[in-house]
């Protein structure tokens, strides 16, 4: 199902049963763990206007609902601290099971194929990492909430880092 | 090698008649960039810094695996490789 809350910056794709408790980071059934996110989760990211990632969630959110993707994200509106001019498509799985999902996507348009890891993604958003970085100093008025940013980043990546044989709880957004 | 490279719209508006998806021919993702800005002038420029490296703000994919974690530039290609090119590190 898509979830299109205008509040958000991001509009994503789920499993309705995400409601009732479904973790979506899970391979072949199995919940992962920290260490296992780090080790083999990531996503496909697509790049595009917005109109056609909505068409595209649409025809997506069978295979979603089918439980053969996992989970999607994109943006309502290009992200311009980020210097871009088109909307990203984030579509989040496990990297043992992403070809087959990279043939799904290609079948439906896609052409762009780059896979980023977990691990990529919480480099970039640690403290210090290029796009918590760039995050701050578009967002943050003062050095004390950009403190206040990297310490919550760090508690929570770190978190995962320090913590692998726990069961991964994905973030809210 | 005969390579394909896709390149979204934001990193080709410079160059109104690039497509999504060009291609080009070389052993390497380097030699691949070089014969691209024979057909786009600057395009090289666009993606590599002052001493030749791929720069911060871009990442490149040989058929869908960062080549930072491969050879970078170095990275050998092969005929039919598929090239992608994103003008970003991650999402989030």
């Amino acid at each position: 199902m898509i979830i299109d809350d205008i509040n958000s910056h991001f509009i994503f794709v789920y499993h309705p049963d995400i409601f009732n408790g479904k973790i979506y980071t899970t391979y072949r059934g199995k919940q992962l763990t920290n260490g296992e996110v780090i080790e083999h989760w990531g996503k496909w990211i697509i790049l595009g206007e917005k109109s056609w990632l909505d068409e595209l969630a649409k025809k997506l959110d069978p295979y979603v609902e089918g439980e053969q993707i996992p989970c999607i994200k994109y943006d309502r509106k290009p992200p311009e601290n980020l210097g871009l001019e088109e909307c990203v498509m984030m579509i989040y799985c496990d990297k043992r099971a992403s070809e087959d999902i990279w043939q799904i996507l290609n079948q439906h348009g896609v052409k762009l194929k780059a896979w980023v890891s977990e691990r990529e993604t919480m480099e970039m958003w640690k403290p210090g990492g290029m796009l918590l970085e760039r995050w701050i100093a578009s967002n943050c008025s003062s050095e004390a909430e950009a403190r206040a940013v990297r310490k919550d980043a760090y508690s929570k990546l770190g978190y995962v880092f320090d913590h692998p044989d726990e069961l991964f709880k994905p973030w809210s957004q | 090698m005969s390579v394909t490279v896709t390149i979204p719209a934001s990193l080709r508006k410079k160059w109104p008649n690039a497509k999504e998806q060009v291609f080009c021919e070389g052993q390497t993702i380097g030699e691949c960039i070089t014969h691209l800005d024979g057909q786009f002038p600057g395009f090289k420029e666009n993606l590599l810094d002052g001493k030749g490296n791929i720069k911060e703000t871009i990442t490149m994919f040989l058929d869908g695996q960062n080549v930072r974690n491969l050879n970078g530039l170095l990275t050998a290609v092969h005929d039919d490789d598929e090239i992608s090119i994103i003008p970003f590190v991650a999402g989030g």
